[in-house]
């Protein structure tokens, strides 16, 4: 989701399809909103993109958090993989010392 | 080399039936760089159709490397722009490895490997959620505009994590120092890189009578070639352009493809035909097995190789001409620039018509000039791209990664 463009709450424009009388019902549906519901409505719109502005500028700061942390990941996954071989490494000039020790004893 | 014998490479990588030019590399490495090393491969091919790799290595799916990790000195990942390299890119994430680094330049095996990995990638290598950049990058790769990619190669996290990096070219080597000097993190050190040669076996040289009479071509023609992949950064309409001028005095000439032509490349026998070269222009289609390609280029006097852009990689193609003696026409861009002067034709990366006409009018005027430039052609090949000293190659750098870093203090 691209969380720098989330879009703004905007009221409903009450369209009406019939043909003729359409502009005629859509002047009488937004009289009745206007009349009825307008301010709640609009009180809830801009409440509404407070929060959702809230939300958008949060998500962004947790997608920067999680590059950094992907970014450590690597240098991570870097690390361990070399800390992997140099383990590896020792347990085979282990074995080698051991196993010359061995050949030292037995004669 | 030390006092530990031998190492134990698990080895990632595509590999037949899976068709990608890394596949065909690394068969031809593999038996070579067994001389060195206890291999075991990591492949999501299924069951190889190389007898011989199947017989001689175990071979296992790439997401089993996750629970065999452990069993291996060092993990050898052969990466190019594919997404058949999907798994391995997921594997690379966190298990780090020596990379070889086929192109330096991962846009399209990113994206068509998975979107979402694509964006993870992007905004890993520019280091915030730019989403308009996203919006750019992926307009720019439907476009195929890589001139527009080239500026953020994605190659971020392979600079980051990988323990050595392997490059075919000096190019791919700066491409790779250059993308880490302009990163916007404080990147650890970088890892080693080294420069082999990409390995390529010199077939025998097939007779030119007998390959032309194969493939039903006239023997007295002289025949130009474009063959692999016919992408439009090869650029066959310049090369058909160019040729069509050269009738009038060649009129017995010729222009071979011998490759698939991709859907963007769009109707090249068409162009032909506007051109009046209906006649004139064959086109094979995808050229199988390797042994019927190698005819095919070797039924072709001069092999074109362009590039409109370059990505950082090199050309198995333009390899596998000048191994098999061709003289061949290239860009003086990236990779193809690095090519001994003597070995091939260039001309320059911003050069027209005009300029492709008259290397290929030289070349086709002079029988000589064709046989000196395919002898040291294939003289180059045999000595830099011998298979067993790009193993060579490969196995002093292995072991240079792996002491200095067993052997390093933590």
């Amino acid at each position: 989701m691209d969380t720098q463009r989330l879009p703004l709450l905007r009221e409903h424009d009450f369209p009406s399809s019939v043909p003729l009388v359409g502009p005629l019902i859509r002047l009488v549906r937004r009289f009745l909103y206007w009349l009825t519901a307008k301010w709640a409505v609009w009180f809830l719109i801009q409440q509404q993109n407070q929060i959702n502005q809230i939300i958008g500028n949060w998500l962004r700061e947790q997608e920067s958090i999680l590059i950094d942390l992907d970014r450590d990941l690597a240098l991570l996954a870097r690390t361990v993989a070399e800390i992997e071989i140099r383990q590896r490494y020792l347990e085979k000039m282990l074995e080698k010392i051991q196993a010359a020790d061995q050949t030292q004893q037995d004669a | 080399m030390s006092m530990i014998e031998r190492l134990r490479i698990a080895c990632i990588s595509p590999l037949n039936p899976l068709q990608s030019g890394i596949s065909d590399y690394t068969e031809t490495l593999l038996p070579f760089l067994h001389e060195f090393f206890d291999l075991t491969l990591y492949s999501d091919c299924g069951v190889p159709t190389n007898p011989l790799i199947a017989e001689q290595f175990p071979v296992y799916p790439v997401s089993d490397l996750f629970k065999h990790y452990s069993q291996y000195d060092l993990r050898l990942y052969q990466i190019g722009n594919s997404p058949h390299h999907r798994n391995a890119f997921t594997a690379l994430r966190t298990l780090p490895g020596v990379v070889v680094l086929h192109e330096p330049f991962l846009h399209h095996g990113l994206y068509y490997s998975s979107p979402l990995y694509y964006r993870r990638e992007l905004f890993y290598e520019l280091g915030i959620p730019d989403w308009a950049r996203l919006k750019y990058m992926e307009q720019a790769l439907m476009n195929d505009d890589r001139q527009a990619l080239m500026d953020i190669p994605m190659i971020g996290r392979i600079v980051d994590s990988s323990l050595g990096i392997l490059v075919h070219s000096q190019t791919a080597r700066r491409i790779v120092e250059t993308r880490r000097a302009k990163s916007a993190f404080c990147r650890p050190r970088l890892p080693k890189i080294m420069v082999v040669a990409q390995p390529m076996s010199v077939p025998d040289s097939d007779e030119m009578p007998e390959c032309r009479a194969r493939f039903g071509l006239p023997q007295d023609a002289l025949i130009f070639g474009m063959a692999g992949f016919i992408h439009p950064v090869k650029e066959p309409y310049l090369a058909l352009q160019a040729f069509a001028r050269l009738q009038s005095d060649f009129p017995q000439a010729m222009f071979l493809f011998a490759g698939e032509i991709l859907q963007e490349t769009g109707d090249l026998l068409a162009f032909a035909r506007d051109l009046g070269l209906g006649d004139k222009v064959i086109i094979l289609g995808r050229v199988e097995p390797l042994e019927r390609l190698h005819q095919a280029i070797s039924a072709c006097d001069v092999i074109l190789n362009l590039r409109r852009a370059t990505i950082g990689e090199t050309s198995a193609i333009a390899l596998r001409a000048m191994a098999l003696g061709k003289p061949i026409i290239v860009r003086n861009i990236g990779w193809f620039g690095e090519l001994p002067d003597e070995t091939c034709v260039k001309i320059g990366p911003e050069d027209g018509v005009e300029e492709l006409v008259a290397v290929m009018r030289a070349l086709a005027t002079s029988p000589e000039m064709r046989l000196r430039l395919g002898q040291e052609a294939r003289r180059y090949v045999e000595r830099e791209c011998d298979p067993r000293r790009v193993a060579r190659q490969y196995a002093e750098f292995l072991w240079d990664v792996y002491l200095s870093i067993g052997q390093s203090r933590v």
